[in-house]
């Protein structure tokens, strides 16, 4: 009985070393994935955000792409762009932000691949974006193409993926 | 004395409604159950709630239906008149649209009505006006060509085409409104 107390005891005690192990030193496609969360609550915004606020999140917000973002949606309304300098990203974040009331976004079933070179990654995901006002929230496959800089998972470029092919 | 005895009675009688005769027994089946429900709801019958109006009249927008993820399973393919939810990046967002087109067939729309190698296809299931036309093309060899059942939208809108059998996650349930 005191034998079996103490396999078990080491077996729990293994099981949370390996647990603490999975929090402290997370793997690439899980820190991924929480950058890819913190950039959804960050491009979210409540129809009372602040001026502070706003500009608060949006300059947090330019911590996760890299220069030089690409930004591929493939939707004839919407222009494809290639941000060469962060503050443009950040000046077109803000123009969204007053273009409309409130937004709430959401990426579901996040995917990550790590690519060939290790400090390579790409995350597919399906974007839910409720805008303030639709009746219908906004759904749509989006591929996320990301790079290792100094630690830090950057977006280099988002790119829209059809789901069905017209 | 009587009171007492009638009170420790309705105990005993709440007592097994509640946890059964047998306590581990019970606790046995609530297992079962929690488990045959978490098994079929989380990967056979998946629950969905329809969001838009891309099939309406059909399904309406904030309706609940089930997809049987064993539909297409043994060999079976699908066939034309079926809805399916077909997979975006995962699971949980899923489009909801019925089968029009199967691999190797000519498709185009004239009229709003799908024409399957240069014949019209029976379509009951249009009630809403319709006016679409787009050009014939031909499907590849694993190619199915899905759309709604709303033709009234304007077909830049109207979330419409083909991909392949590995991207259909199962087939709906419950029927709609015929």
């Amino acid at each position: 009985m005191k034998r079996a107390l103490r396999q078990l005891s080491l077996v729990l005690l293994l099981a949370v070393g390996a647990w603490l192990w999975t929090v402290f030193f997370p793997r690439p496609e899980v820190v991924i994935q929480r950058r890819l969360a913190k950039v959804a609550q960050l491009v979210s915004f409540a129809p009372k955000e602040g001026n502070i606020a706003r500009v608060a999140n949006v300059q947090r917000l330019g911590g996760y792409f890299a220069d030089g973002l690409e930004v591929q949606l493939g939707d004839a309304r919407l222009k494809d762009h290639t941000f060469t300098r962060r503050e443009e990203l950040l000046q077109a974040c803000m123009a969204a932000r007053q273009a409309v009331a409130a937004l709430q976004v959401r990426f579901v079933d996040v995917q990550v691949k790590l690519g060939a070179p290790a400090d390579h990654a790409a995350a597919e995901l399906t974007l839910e974006a409720n805008v303030a006002g639709e009746a219908d929230p906004i759904y749509q496959q989006l591929r996320f193409d990301l790079v290792n800089t100094n630690g830090d998972w950057l977006i280099t470029r988002i790119a829209a993926v059809k789901t069905l092919t017209p | 004395m009587a009171g007492e005895s009638k009170s420790s009675g309705v105990w005993k009688w709440l007592r097994i409604v509640a946890i059964g005769r047998r306590p581990g027994w019970t606790v046995v089946r609530l297992l079962v159950l929690v488990g045959g429900a978490a098994v079929l709801f989380g990967y056979v019958l998946l629950p969905i709630r329809v969001s838009g109006i891309s099939m309406e009249p059909t399904y309406h927008d904030g309706s609940v239906n089930f997809i049987n993820r064993l539909a297409y399973s043994g060999g079976r393919q699908p066939a034309r008149g079926e809805v399916v939810a077909i997979r975006m990046a995962g699971r949980h967002v899923l489009l909801l649209k019925r089968v029009v087109g199967l691999p190797g067939e000519r498709l185009a729309f004239r009229g709003g009505v799908v024409w399957i190698n240069g014949a019209p296809v029976d379509e009951p299931y249009l009630k809403l006006p319709h006016n679409w036309m787009m050009r014939e093309r031909t499907l590849g060899p694993d190619e199915y060509y899905f759309v709604g059942d709303n033709r009234s939208m304007d077909l830049e809108l109207h979330e419409h085409g083909s991909t392949t059998a590995d991207q259909i996650l199962g087939r709906v349930v419950l029927a709609g409104n015929r």
